[in-house]
């Protein structure tokens, strides 16, 4: 799809040049589901697509796996690693030390995937919302280590009809067609501190917001720090967040997930204790390298 | 033409993903009947399912070979069904369980031999489990009888639940369901939290359960002595308390016009016994640390009081202090294991009345209460305070994000 049958498509008018996007797939001995992650990443119907595979030290088949994709897809740059730096330390070994020239970062786990239109609806979010949001979500499925659906979304508190959401707008936004399309979004302002994003792969970073959130970090990032829970609400103190209400990507439970150990139910948490801890120690990290930089 | 089975936003699983790459879940039903039940019509009747991915376990409760070789016969040659026998009967929750065991599903619903699944029953369960606003660890629906729908607790199906999504809702939308029955299936379903109680022990519904959540509650692996009336009486209670349900108010299934007088109910559900009850307590209990981390602390210890002090089956008013006790019968050692026996005598005791409390307590240790008995009750009182403290800073805490949030 070009720009123009894009535009004509997805229903945003204008003639600029659309902006570019960067996938970006981190990989750790995900041999077995990785093929599928690529193959989702290559198949956006998103014109301006820069896709960047990083092999995190893997130690079964992934990086032959990579390589022989990269060769049937040579638009895809292979980051190839010797050692495990955690998920966290390889998205910022990347957007510190090698050039990522996206207007967006989209992160994928290659234990996920992505449906073939999830950057389309996210960039159409944002351009025909254009409130500066510098983050946005989508639901998810989650799905088993065979593919098999488990859960049509993802389980929230805000999932609560009692919830109580301060400032966040139900909003619907017209697309540019002759016969204009109502798109339903949830705008979430910045003061919404409580976690409310979809998991890891369903995000979408404004590649600046992001780039300075790496820019600030000092200390050393633990192997098991997981980007999201430090980007999603770093990225959202400014210009809020998107929140797509669509199934667009699979979130895949399969028993090596560091955050659960089964599908998650609104009423029943399947997360890992180890997980919970984890997040308050990355939680206590992230406030210190930044007390360290307002100092300095 | 696409031939997807599934949808999202009129996309087809084929644009979707690669080939292969997702599916729908695989539905098993595990046929269980009494010996020499007749098999041939719960066969058929699964075999006209609307639902793509479905598998069947007939338990050959009174295996022989002429057994045998007649359920092979109707079967014939169907390799969606798989016959699992054995010699002497297990009774109705053995012969349930070991159609589980056999079963290779995401999600399991018990028929008896006696009840016939409608083709669309496994198409609107799945439907409703993929597309609700919350997951939830099972899904009921009525049986299809002359009798209108019941009132009352026992079965809300009277209260559709505005959250679930409309026909225009970007949700997974199966193939084999049209716009005009999900619109009706939407305007049909109520989604009940997992504090409502009751209704789940009502014998005129079957059920569509999730398969991990059935397996955190064997109750064999708690060396219960005594075996469950039913699986619907030995884990609906349970999937309720832990993950909530969907409550349809679609008639799905009929029972064998011969099988049962009117009033329809179930056989293979039954209604709940005093055994039941223990059952239920024993897997409650003896799971509590693994529960406590996946429902919280509040909802779990509530949740067991609620046991506790719940209607004996058959009566209506609260037990007394003795009943009480006769019901929590080798319970505390399975919280003290979990918990501790300070933590298991402190949560008790600010739930369940002090005559209850203590009359647990002296069937476990006799009249005379140990020493470190005797303090942990005493400070309760100091417990309370200190919850209350907690409570209060919470809440201030709240208070003051909210205000912030107010001012952002």
């Amino acid at each position: 799809m070009n720009e123009a049958e894009w535009r004509q498509t997805y229903g945003v008018s204008g003639s600029e040049n659309l902006p570019l996007v960067t996938i970006i797939a981190i990989n750790w001995n995900y041999a077995t589901y990785l093929l599928t992650a690529l193959r989702s990443a290559v198949a956006q119907d998103y014109p301006r697509l820069e896709i960047i595979v990083l092999d995190n030290g893997s130690q079964d088949d992934s990086p032959s796996l990579i390589k022989a994709f990269v060769e049937q897809h040579p638009q895809v740059r292979f980051i190839q690693l010797m050692r495990n730096i955690g998920q966290f330390g390889a998205a910022h070994h990347i957007l510190t030390q090698h050039r990522v020239a996206g207007d967006f970062a989209s992160f994928l786990d290659t234990d996920d995937f992505l449906f073939p239109h999830f950057i389309s609806h996210h960039i159409r979010a944002h351009l025909l919302l254009n409130n500066g949001a510098d983050v946005s979500t989508g639901d998810t499925l989650q799905i088993d280590q065979n593919g098999t659906i488990v859960a049509g979304n993802m389980p929230h508190w805000w999932k609560e009809p009692a919830a109580d959401r301060p400032g966040w707008v139900e909003t619907r936004v017209s697309t540019h067609h002759d016969t204009p399309r109502q798109l339903s979004l949830t705008l979430i302002p910045p003061s919404q501190r409580r976690w409310f994003w979809h998991p890891g792969t369903s995000i979408v970073y404004r590649r600046q917001k992001i780039e300075r959130l790496m820019q600030a970090i000092r200390d050393p990032i633990e192997v098991k720090f997981a980007l999201d829970a430090s980007a999603a609400p770093f990225c959202h103190t400014e210009g809020g967040s998107i929140m797509l209400n669509e199934p667009l990507s699979g979130y895949r439970i399969h028993g090596r997930n560091s955050s659960v150990t089964a599908p998650q139910l609104q009423h029943l948490d399947s997360g890992r204790a180890s997980f919970v801890k984890g997040n308050k120690r990355q939680e206590r990290w992230f406030r210190k390298n930044f007390r360290k930089q307002r100092t300095a | 033409m696409d031939r997807s089975d599934f949808f999202i936003q009129n996309r087809g699983e084929s644009a979707l993903a690669h080939p292969g790459a997702i599916q729908l879940p695989l539905v098993s039903f595990v046929l269980t009947g009494e010996p020499d039940d007749d098999f041939a019509q719960v066969i058929e009747a699964v075999r006209k399912q609307s639902y793509p991915r479905f598998e069947a376990i007939l338990v050959d409760a009174s295996a022989t070979a002429s057994s045998h070789a007649a359920l092979e016969r109707q079967i014939a040659g169907d390799h969606r069904f798989q016959i699992v026998s054995v010699d002497t009967d297990p009774g109705p929750f053995g012969r349930a369980f070991l159609g589980l065991a056999a079963a290779e599903g995401e999600f399991i619903t018990f028929l008896d031999a006696t009840e016939l699944p409608l083709p669309n029953f496994a198409a609107i369960h799945i439907q409703t489990h993929l597309a609700s606003r919350h997951s939830v660890a099972f899904t009921a629906s009525p049986f299809f009888t002359a009798r209108p729908e019941r009132d009352g607790p026992s079965s809300p199906l009277s209260e559709p639940s505005a959250a679930w999504p409309q026909p225009g809702t970007p949700v997974l939308r199966l193939a084999c369901i049209d716009d005009s029955a999900f619109a009706d299936l939407a305007s049909r379903v109520a989604l009940i939290e997992p504090t409502r109680q009751g209704w789940t022990t009502s014998s005129d519904a079957a059920k569509m359960y999730r398969r991990f959540i059935l397996d955190l509650l064997d109750p064999q692996a708690v060396a219960a002595t005594e075996q469950p009336s039913s699986a619907s009486t030995h884990y609906a209670p349970l999937c309720q308390m832990l993950g909530g349900s969907a409550s349809i108010a679609i008639p799905l299934s009929s029972p064998r016009p011969t099988a049962l007088p009117e009033p329809t109910a179930s056989r293979e559900a039954g209604s709940r016994t005093a055994i039941d009850e223990r059952n239920t307590l024993r897997v409650w209990a003896a799971n509590g640390s693994d529960f406590v981390r996946r429902i919280g602390s509040q909802r779990y210890w509530n949740g067991l009081a609620l046991l506790l002090v719940g209607p004996q089956p058959g009566q209506s008013e609260m037990p007394g202090p003795a009943q009480i006790a006769a019901r929590a019968d080798g319970l505390l050692p399975l919280l003290s294991s979990a918990f501790g026996e300070r933590q298991a005598i402190h949560q008790l005791d600010e739930r369940l009345p002090r005559p209850a409390v203590l009359a647990v307590l002296k069937e476990q240790y006799g009249g005379r209460l140990p020493l470190h008995v005797q303090i942990a009750l005493r400070t309760t009182v100091l417990r309370r305070m200190r919850e209350a403290v907690r409570q209060y800073l919470r809440a201030r805490k709240a208070r003051g994000r909210k205000r912030r949030a107010m001012r952002g």
